[in-house]
Order: C-alpha cells, then sequence, then structure tokens
C-alpha cells in the first residue's frame, strides 16, 4: 500500500482546521459534527483512491460516465428542491447526494481517457466537447451556472494543455462572442449577479447585499482576526449561506490576514503538488486526470474566493476543503486521492500499459 | 514536442501565480489596509445601541385629576439593515398596516438615517397588525413591533386649547436640541410644549446585539429611562367642563381667574380640537377642517378683538388719574357728539342721557360721555395709562405663541399708516373701538389688575411640578406684573360704575348669592355691518377682596345685547361659590 506524502495531508489537515474552526462559530451545533463526518469518509476515501493504481480507472471511465449521467439525469425526476434548484437526491431516505459534484471526477477521467487515445487533435476536440456538453447541460438546467463552469474550465484547461494554441485561442474568441447573446441565456437573477459584480452598491439591499456583508465580514478581521468570541458577523449569521459559498469571508473575520495567507500558502503547495504530478508521470492519462483535478481546484478557489472578497460575480461554487457539503467535501478527496495516485503510481506499469 | 509541453507546465505555474497574487493582495488590501474600516462597519451592523424612551410625564389638574398622560402602545419599525428583500416585505407588511409599499420607503427616505437605525413607520398599531406582525417575524425580518407609550388626553376635547398635543419632531427640533432623535414625540402646542423640558423625561439607553435578522441577542448594557415630571395645574377640569358647556358650540372664550393670585381656574376656547386625534394621526380632510374653523387657535391668547365697552374703564382711569374729572364732575350727554363734521352716536341714540356723573355714565356705558371724557384726556394720556398699566403688553401667561394688544397712539398711527391722528380716532379709542384690539387674556388680566386694587400678577396654569419620584422640585407663587398706586377715588368711582352695571335689571341675575358683583359689558363692531359684533362680559366677586373673575367672549356673537350673556356669566361665577 503506497503512502499518502504527509506534506498533502499537512495540508488537508491545515484546511479542514480552518473550515471547522468557521464552521464552529456559524453554527456549531449544525454543522461541525456532519462536517467532521464528511472529513473523515473523504480522508478515507482519499487513502482507498491514492492506493490503486490510477491506470486501472480506464476500464471504468465509460461505466462510470453512463452512470453519472443518469444520476445527474434522475435529480430532475426524484430531485429535492433547495434554493430554487433542484441538485440533490436522497438516498433510502438517509442523506442527500448531489451528483454534479461526483460528475466532475467522472468528467476529469473522461476526457483525460479521450486525450490519451490516438486521435488526431480535432478529433480529440470534438470527443471532448461531446462528453462534456450533455453534463454543462443538464448542470445548468438545475440550475447550477457556477458547475457547469468548473466542468467547462476543465475542458478548456485540457485543450489549452494537450491541443495546440489555436484551439484555445478560438475558444477564447467564441467565449467573447457570446457576451452579447448572455441576458438570452441567463435567468434573471443570474444577470443580476453579473451586475452586481460589476457595482455592489448598485443594489445593496438586493443582490449586492451578500457580496457586501461579506467583504464586511471578511475586511474586519484585520491583520490577526477577531477570533472565536469576537467574530460578531459570522456569529450572528449576517453573511448569507456563510457555511458553504461564503465560508471564506468568516475565516477572514476570525483568523484575519495571517489566516488568509496559512490558507492560500495550503493551497499553493497542493497545486504545486498537483502540477509536480503531472510533470513527473509520462503517462498521459495520469496527466490528464491530474491536470483535470488541477484546473477544478484552481477555478473553484479563485471564483469562490473571489466572490467573497468582492472581485468576482456570485456563481455558487464551494471552496475546495473548506466549504460545508458531504458532496463536495468527498469529491475533493476523492479528487487529490486520484493525484497521490498519478503520484504514486508514476512509475509503474499496469497490466496491457502502453508506454 | 518535449519543449511545448514544458512551456505548458510553466503556463500552470503561472496561472498559480495569477491566484495566488490576486487573493493574496485584495486580502491585504481589505484586511490590513481598510480593515479598521470594515471592523467598525462590522460593529455598526451587530452592536446597537438602543434609545429607552422615557415614559412622559402627566398633566393633572389641581385636584389631581389625569389631563394627559402616557399609556402603553405598539408602534411598527424597519432597520434597514437587517430587511433582506425589500419588496417582499414592505408588500406583506403594506397589507396589513394599510401604508402601501411606497410610502414606507418613502417614510425610510424622508427619516435620512444610517441603515442600522430604525424608523418608526406607523405608531399605536392595532392588537391585530401586531399580532401579523410577531407571527410573521420570519418572514419579516428587519422589521420589529416596538413597545412604547402613546399620548392619551382622556378629556378629549375639554381643555384642548391650553393642554395642546403632541406629535413627532421636526427637523429643526433635532437641529436645535440634541436630546432629540428622530422617532421622538414633541409638545406642539399648548402646556404639551410649553412645559416640555419638565415632562420629557431623560431617555435610557441599551447596548445589544442583535444577529442578521436585527433580533436582539443579548444586553451588553442598560440604563433605564427616568420617566418626565408630571405637571399639577390650576385648572379644575370640573369647572372647565362647565365653561364648556357655557360657550357651547358658539365661537368664543370663556376665561376663569381667581384675582387675588390670577390662578386660571378654566380657559375655552372654542371651535377647539380633540388632541387624541392628532396623535393618533388624523386624515387630511378632518385636519383642513379644522383648520378652517381656526380650531387650533387658542383665542384667548393668540387672538385680539377691538374690546369695546370693557375698554371704557381704562378711560375713566386715566381722566380721573390725571385729574380731568373728579368724581363728581357732571357732564351732559345729548344723543350724539359731533367731531370733525361727523356724528358720534350714543348706543341708546335717538336717546340721551343726559346730565351723568362719571360712575354712573359707565353703569350706562354711556358712549357720549366717554367720547367726551376721551377728547378731554387726550390720546397721549391714555395711550401712557394703557402702557403703565401694561394692558396692551404679553401677559406672561405660560402658553406659547400669546400675542400683543395694541393701543394705539399718535406715534403709531404715524408708523402703521403714515397719517394723522384725528379727534375722532381719540373718540373711537375711548370706547374701545377703531384702532384698539386686545385679546382676551389681557383684558382678564386688566379686569384681575382692577379687582386687586392695582397689582396685576402673571395669570398661569401651573402650580407645581412633581418628580416621579414624589418630589416637588417647583412650586409656583404669584408673581406681579404691574404694582400701580391708584388714587384714593378711582377704584372707588370706577368699582360703582362696574357694580351699576351689575345691578342693571337686564343683569341682576348675574348677582350669584345676592352678592355684590362688578361687571363690564362689551359690544365691538366689527366690519361695516351693524349686526356684525363681538360680544364681552368681565366679571369679579364680590367686590370687596373679589375671590372669582370671569371672562366671556363670543366672537361674530348671535346674542342680541351683550347684556344677555349675564345668565351664562352667573354660571361661570357660580363655579367660585
Amino acid at each position: 500500500m503506497k503512502k499518502v506524502p504527509l506534506s498533502v495531508l499537512i495540508a488537508i489537515f491545515i484546511l479542514t482546521f480552518y473550515s471547522l474552526s468557521a464552521l464552529y462559530v456559524i453554527n456549531a451545533e449544525k454543522f461541525l459534527l456532519r462536517q467532521i463526518v464528511y472529513t473523515i469518509i473523504g480522508i478515507v476515501t482519499l487513502f482507498a483512491v491514492s492506493s490503486i493504481n490510477f491506470r486501472v480507472l480506464r476500464y471504468y471511465t465509460v461505466f462510470l460516465y453512463v452512470v453519472t449521467f443518469v444520476l445527474l439525469i434522475s435529480v430532475f425526476l426524484i430531485g429535492v428542491v433547495t434554493n430554487g434548484a433542484r441538485r440533490w437526491i436522497n438516498l433510502f431516505g438517509l442523506f442527500s447526494i448531489q451528483p454534479s459534484e461526483f460528475a466532475k471526477i467522472t468528467l476529469i477521467l473522461m476526457l483525460a481517457w479521450i486525450f490519451e487515445g490516438k486521435y488526431t487533435n480535432f478529433k480529440k476536440f470534438m470527443l471532448g466537447l461531446i462528453s462534456i456538453l450533455p453534463f454543462v447541460l443538464v448542470v445548468f438546467l438545475q440550475p447550477d451556472m457556477g458547475t457547469s463552469l468548473v466542468y467547462a474550465f476543465i475542458f478548456f484547461i485540457f485543450i489549452a494543455f494537450f491541443l495546440p494554441l489555436k484551439y484555445s485561442l478560438s475558444i477564447v474568441a467564441g467565449a467573447v462572442a457570446m457576451i452579447p447573446f448572455l441576458p438570452k441565456i441567463l435567468k434573471p437573477y443570474q444577470i443580476a449577479r453579473i451586475l452586481t459584480f460589476f457595482n455592489p452598491y448598485r443594489d445593496p439591499l438586493g443582490s449586492g447585499y451578500n457580496v457586501l456583508q461579506s467583504v464586511i465580514a471578511f475586511g474586519s478581521g484585520r491583520l490577526s482576526g477577531n477570533g472565536f468570541q469576537k467574530s460578531l458577523m459570522t456569529h450572528l449569521g449576517f453573511v448569507p449561506v456563510q457555511y458553504a459559498d461564503f465560508i471564506f469571508s468568516a475565516i477572514g473575520e476570525m483568523w484575519g490576514f495571517v489566516g488568509v495567507i496559512i490558507i492560500l500558502l495550503s493551497f499553493l503547495y497542493l497545486f504545486y503538488f498537483i502540477v509536480r504530478s503531472i510533470t513527473l508521470t509520462g503517462n498521459t492519462f495520469g496527466k490528464g486526470i491530474a491536470l483535470g483535478v488541477f484546473a477544478m481546484f484552481l477555478f473553484q478557489a479563485f471564483v469562490n474566493m473571489g466572490m467573497n472578497i468582492g472581485i468576482m460575480p456570485v456563481t455558487g461554487v464551494p471552496l475546495p476543503f473548506l466549504s460545508f457539503g458531504g458532496s463536495a467535501t468527498i469529491t475533493d478527496l476523492i479528487a487529490l486521492g486520484l493525484v497521490v495516485s498519478v503520484y504514486n503510481f508514476k512509475d509503474e506499469l499496469s497490466y496491457g500499459e502502453r508506454l | 514536442m518535449a519543449k511545448q509541453k514544458f512551456d505548458k507546465v510553466y503556463f500552470l505555474y503561472f496561472l498559480i501565480l495569477v491566484f495566488f497574487l490576486t487573493i493574496s493582495l485584495r486580502s491585504y488590501f481589505l484586511t490590513v489596509i481598510q480593515g479598521n474600516y470594515y471592523y467598525e462597519l462590522s460593529t455598526y451592523r451587530s452592536v446597537r445601541i438602543m434609545e429607552i424612551q422615557p415614559m412622559r410625564g402627566r398633566i393633572l389638574d389641581r385636584n389631581g385629576v389625569v389631563l394627559a398622560e402616557d399609556i402603553p402602545s405598539y408602534s411598527v419599525a424597519v432597520i434597514i439593515d437587517f430587511v433582506k428583500n425589500p419588496d417582499v416585505e414592505f408588500t406583506l407588511l403594506s397589507k396589513v398596516i394599510s401604508i402601501s409599499k411606497d410610502q414606507i420607503k418613502e417614510k425610510i427616505k424622508k427619516a435620512n438615517l444610517p441603515s442600522y437605525e430604525e424608523v418608526v413607520i406607523k405608531r399605536n398599531i392595532s392588537d391585530k397588525e401586531r399580532v401579523f406582525i410577531e407571527e410573521n417575524s420570519d418572514s419579516l425580518p428587519g422589521i420589529f413591533v416596538k413597545t412604547d407609550f402613546i399620548r392619551y388626553y382622556p378629556f378629549k376635547e375639554i381643555g384642548a386649547a391650553f393642554i395642546g398635543y403632541v406629535g413627532p419632531v421636526t427637523l429643526d427640533d433635532i437641529k436645535t436640541d440634541n436630546y432629540y432623535g428622530v422617532n421622538d414625540v414633541v409638545g406642539k402646542q399648548g402646556l404639551e410644549l410649553q412645559y416640555e423640558k419638565y415632562l420629557r423625561g431623560v431617555k435610557g439607553k441599551k447596548e445589544v446585539i442583535v444577529d442578521a435578522s436585527g433580533r436582539i441577542t443579548k444586553v451588553i448594557f442598560e440604563q433605564p429611562s427616568i420617566p418626565g415630571n408630571d405637571i399639577y395645574l390650576t385648572i379644575d377640569i370640573k369647572v372647565q367642563e362647565n365653561l364648556e358647556k357655557i360657550v357651547g358650540d358658539r365661537t368664543g372664550v370663556a376665561i376663569a381667574i381667581d384675582p387675588k393670585t390670577a390662578s386660571i381656574i378654566a380657559i375655552v376656547s372654542h371651535p377647539t380640537f380633540d388632541p387624541n386625534l392628532l396623535v393618533k394621526g388624523i386624515s387630511d380632510k378632518e385636519y383642513n377642517d379644522l383648520l378652517s374653523k381656526n380650531a387650533f387657535i387658542n383665542r384667548a391668547v393668540q387672538s385680539r378683538f377691538p374690546p369695546g365697552s370693557t375698554f371704557k374703564s381704562l378711560t375713566l382711569i386715566t381722566a380721573l388719574e390725571n385729574n380731568v374729572i373728579t368724581e363728581n364732575t357732571v357732564i351732559n350727554c345729548g344723543p350724539y357728539l359731533t367731531i370733525g363734521g361727523r356724528n358720534f352716536k350714543d348706543w341708546i341714540y335717538p336717546s340721551a342721557f343726559g346730565k351723568q356723573t362719571a360712575s354712573i355714565a359707565l353703569a350706562n356705558s354711556s358712549d357720549v360721555f366717554f367720547y367726551k371724557l376721551g377728547l378731554l384726556t387726550g390720546v397721549d394720556r391714555l395711550s401712557e395709562m394703557g402702557k403703565t398699566l401694561q394692558i396692551s403688553e404679553l401677559t406672561g401667561i405660560d402658553l406659547p405663541f400669546e400675542v400683543k394688544g395694541i393701543i394705539p397712539s399718535k406715534e403709531w398711527k404715524k408708523e402703521a399708516f403714515n397719517e394723522e391722528w384725528y379727534l375722532g380716532d381719540t373718540a373711537n379709542m375711548s370706547i374701545g373701538q377703531g384702532y384698539v384690539s386686545l385679546t382676551p387674556i389681557e383684558v382678564a388680566s386688566f379686569y384681575q389688575l382692577i379687582a386687586n386694587n392695582g397689582i396685576g400678577l402673571v395669570p398661569h396654569f401651573i402650580s407645581k411640578v412633581v418628580s416621579p419620584n414624589s418630589k416637588i422640585i417647583f412650586e409656583y407663587t404669584p408673581k406681579i406684573r404691574v404694582e400701580y398706586k391708584f388714587k384714593e377715588n378711582t377704584l372707588k368711582v370706577l368699582k360703582d360704575g362696574l357694580e351699576g352695571v351689575a345691578n342693571k335689571p337686564s343683569m341682576s341675575i348675574i348677582k350669584v348669592n345676592g352678592m355684590s358683583v362688578c361687571a363690564k359689558t362689551g359690544t365691538a363692531e366689527v366690519g361695516d355691518k351693524e349686526e356684525n359684533v363681538h360680544h364681552w362680559l368681565v366679571a369679579f366677586a364680590p367686590r370687596d377682596n373679589p375671590s372669582a373673575l370671569g371672562l366671556l367672549f363670543f366672537e361674530y356673537s348671535k346674542f342680541p345685547y351683550s347684556s344677555s350673556l349675564a345668565p351664562l356669566m352667573r354660571d361661570l361665577l357660580k363655579n367660585f361659590f
């Protein structure tokens, strides 16, 4: 059994500590124990996944893809509506899962598998597009714009990394050309969020409220934070959905700039570890897995933190390892486990390995 | 191929760098550079200092009957910071409090307060409204029911003219006195305004921590409010009620004063208003209706009228004090007097009073006698005496917005009209017509001075101020405003004349218990029409050492003669004995 590098575990423990500290102040009774359980399940999964040779996953990729897609569709049929979006399915009346979270992993495996294949660049691009498009659309309709953007970004990074520059450039150009059509595609609240992003004072009571409250809470932490007792904005619930999307503002208030830097350094180390895994493994499937996980974490961290500090629109993307949530936490740790597996099994061949 | 991939890994490092620099620099800016600002903002949002409104002091009559007091009431208030969805919440609220969503927004805008302060939307809400808001508090974050007080006037219209009323503070109040906040009430009229500082009490303070819905989670510090002081008046509300009945629906004034102290026992100005309506909120229609009737004006102190024959006492005093005549001087009076080619008729015209002494002429209220007397005395001495006795000066009554009367002089006319003074003006002035005009309280004060043999006192309502812990913190002692030493005979002649008025057959009903009463009627012509008159009747009793003084005044009177007021005056004086 391969080991998970100690430095990776330390980074996870640091992030988990900050997450739990914030949840303790936000609403210990409601979130703390549950998040501890999710994290334990997640870490067990991390160890399990990291001891599997990632190469084996090739044979399950298509199967997982189909199962995930069925789950995503079933959300529409038997899903639970929360906050105006249908994202969860209830399993056996015991707990709810959010298939769109797990779908990130399936998608990463699928793209890694496609880009490892012996296709032309254009065919890789088309196959990738065909495989992610149903996921993006289904999730977008839940509606969950944030997660569908995560899928799209993962795909974009694959193209940018594996394909010649002209592909990524034409995608950027295409995205820019799409902007005038956005009002027709997006829901009114999504447009409001984007407008609010450009001017949060446009409607301080409406859609700008969350961001203003979040920024105030975040900034009020000053250099070293207000600690457990005096983080009033967090303690008294001034920031909406702070346990999930806005947990970073709680960390700002509680731990100040020092805490924020420690969290950023932990992420920095994890990103470094992932990029190292990409460069160390010669296996394109492995490179693809690590690359996808990198894209997923980077995008989510940047967009989520950015919206907490008022430089990104509100898009409902969880902050990896920090936001409350079972599906998200376990997905993050599985994803990291896959990277550890790529790192651990970089030199080993499995049966039928093509060099 | 290999070189290209090498480059792309650096692209990934580049992305990490962008991420790290963007987030860390922005975080540095928010926490380290602007941290204190946000920290202050965050405390504004969670720590709130709330005012505790004190209970306003009561106003009581001389027997301790409550005329004005605070009773518990509920208001609905909004704190904008805690409102999650203004349109939805205000629409829900407007369904139950009958104030539209836009009006609510307008009120909040007009209050012009920081968004973390509470703005009262509606006072004195009903139990139904209160229960609705409390039951729906989860759907109405930032909207609260507040327990506070509302002013209540148990006697409604009775005494409203001097009690006054309270209302919301104005921006000027807030600017001039930093005691006030935007949600306060303040005395607007009458004694409520006059004794505001005694009545308002001391505000308390409460420092609390609130949650995101604005609900109090913890009280850090509390300093209770101190209720206002109770004001005891010299008013007797029973007498007040009787006087209101005497005036009835007519437009007019009734005053009852103790002449020895100038304590006001009752004072009526009709039409008047129900102060409870103003406190609870009055419709524009009702308000304009009252406004058009001048219901908010206390005619006793805020309106001037020609005093008519009640002014003859001053003409008589001036002539006697200046030795123009003596008590025995007889003047022969025809039916009229021609001055400057114009005939000035006596009221008895075409008949005539013939030969009269001063006291008989006063009892007859002979106009010709007083024309002659006035001409003999001269305008200068008349207005001089008016000044000496301070007849047209502010009486200093403890009510706001008192106005001054007018006793003209040559200089006054020159200034007011840029015209010379004519003898005809003197004649008119001598009988209380022409340019002379006085407020009813000035006329009453003048007769109080006569009744009290030259000592004029400040008319007043207040008797004492009692603190919430039953300590007397102020007790009124009569204040002398004029002290004049009359010549020996002046008061005798004057009072003989005034007693003569009361002894006339048409007037003698005024003599309560057969006691000697001094009285003076007055009929003031207004405008050109002869039927447009104001009627006056002022009286004090008994003649020596009087203990009662009453005044009745009816604007555009419907009575045939001023003597028709005698039975009403009898009812008024009866209250004293």
